[in-house]
């Protein structure tokens, strides 16, 4: 059974996937027996769950202000 | 023998390529880009130099795509930790670079990984690298998709059509810079313009009002225009809103977030120049042998 950041890989991979509809994907997901949190970010747009899921912190954006003059 | 030839050649095309061994006390540097969204972007040459370095330094925007990273590689290093409110970024920049170039001085191959493209708005890798050829060390750049590559792709800009600009926001504000309002405007890193510091991660409205001020010279205030982000998740839909330019103040714009200006002006025939180029073909068409 793939974990949740396997399952992305896939996704972000898959011509077919990529940019199917949610319910599609959804559908996808449950047969892969997805995590609620991943399955719930592609039903509501909403990723917080997904960030939480994954014990993730939080991100400066890299490189911003290059500018040292 | 001619059956033999063709066998010959089919083992040929069939057998993998393997790398000659080099010396491995020869530290190397390759610096890749991730791409913007995770499974999507990342090309096989950047996968390749992150499964064959030593270590991995990752300077990249999202959690989950650096924990994607970690399932390819067993030593990657954030540079995150490196980032603090209050500290210049120029320091923590600098600081990247020695740390990549001490595992490069070590002997080690070492791959820095950002996200997006690594030579876009990314002092750093340029940086490492030059450091690292000017002690002799073997140094390059592999290029990734960018959020400019996303930007024309989700929001249908061809910037040859018009022509395309681009600005760090804060370079309208420190100098006199020439904006073409028949082009398109793109304008990085709005959500902290005017910063001086290099220690802040975000300025407020009253700083993008003064933005506001330099472009009315060249827009009206009711131009629409586009506040842009690309997604970092397979899952997820770029972000896509259209304001008025007069509201830029009044909305939170994310350091993630690009601004957009379309054109605001018809591009205007340069009279002049056609006719000398007519007179030119003329010329060679005069010329040139009936």
């Amino acid at each position: 059974m793939l974990d949740t950041i396997e399952i992305l890989e896939a996704i972000g991979s898959n011509a077919s996937l990529r940019h199917a509809p949610a319910h599609e994907l959804s559908a996808v997901l449950e047969r892969a027996h997805a995590s609620p949190a991943l399955t719930f970010a592609v039903t509501s747009g909403d990723s917080a769950a997904l960030f939480t899921e994954l014990g993730c912190k939080f991100m400066w954006a890299p490189q911003v202000a290059q500018h040292f003059g | 023998m001619l059956l033999l030839r063709h066998i010959a050649y089919y083992q040929a095309m069939n057998t993998p390529l393997v790398a000659l061994r080099k010396d491995t006390n020869q530290g190397s540097l390759a610096v890749v880009g991730m791409g913007m969204t995770l499974g999507s972007h990342l090309t096989p040459l950047s996968r390749s130099h992150i499964e064959q370095a030593d270590v991995i330094f990752a300077g990249l925007s999202d959690n989950i795509v650096e924990q994607w990273l970690e399932r390819l590689h067993p030593d990657v290093r954030s540079l995150q930790p490196y980032y603090q409110e209050g500290k210049s970024r120029r320091k923590t920049y600098e600081e990247w670079v020695e740390l990549m170039m001490t595992e490069v001085r070590a002997g080690k191959r070492v791959c820095g990984v950002f996200y997006g493209h690594p030579g876009i708005f990314a002092w750093s890798p340029h940086k490492v690298i030059e450091v690292a050829r000017a002690e002799g060390f073997q140094a390059h750049m592999e290029p990734g998709i960018s959020a400019e590559d996303c930007l024309y792709a989700d929001l249908g800009i061809d910037p040859g059509t018009v022509g395309c600009q681009h600005f760090e926001a804060g370079q309208l504000l420190f100098y006199e810079r020439r904006i073409d309002p028949s082009a398109y405007l793109v304008l990085w890193q709005v959500g902290l313009v005017g910063d001086r510091s290099l220690a802040r991660f975000t300025t407020s409205g009253a700083y993008r009002q003064v933005l506001v001020d330099v472009l009315s010279k060249d827009y009206p205030l009711d131009h629409e225009i586009i506040l842009y982000r690309a997604v970092t998740l397979p899952i997820q839909k770029p972000r896509i809103r259209r304001i008025a330019l007069r509201d830029l103040p009044h909305v939170d714009v994310p350091t993630e977030e690009t601004v957009i200006l379309p054109p605001a002006a018809p591009l205007k025939p340069n009279r002049e120049i056609r006719e000398r180029l007519a007179a030119l073909d003329k010329l060679e068409k005069e010329a040139s042998p009936a």
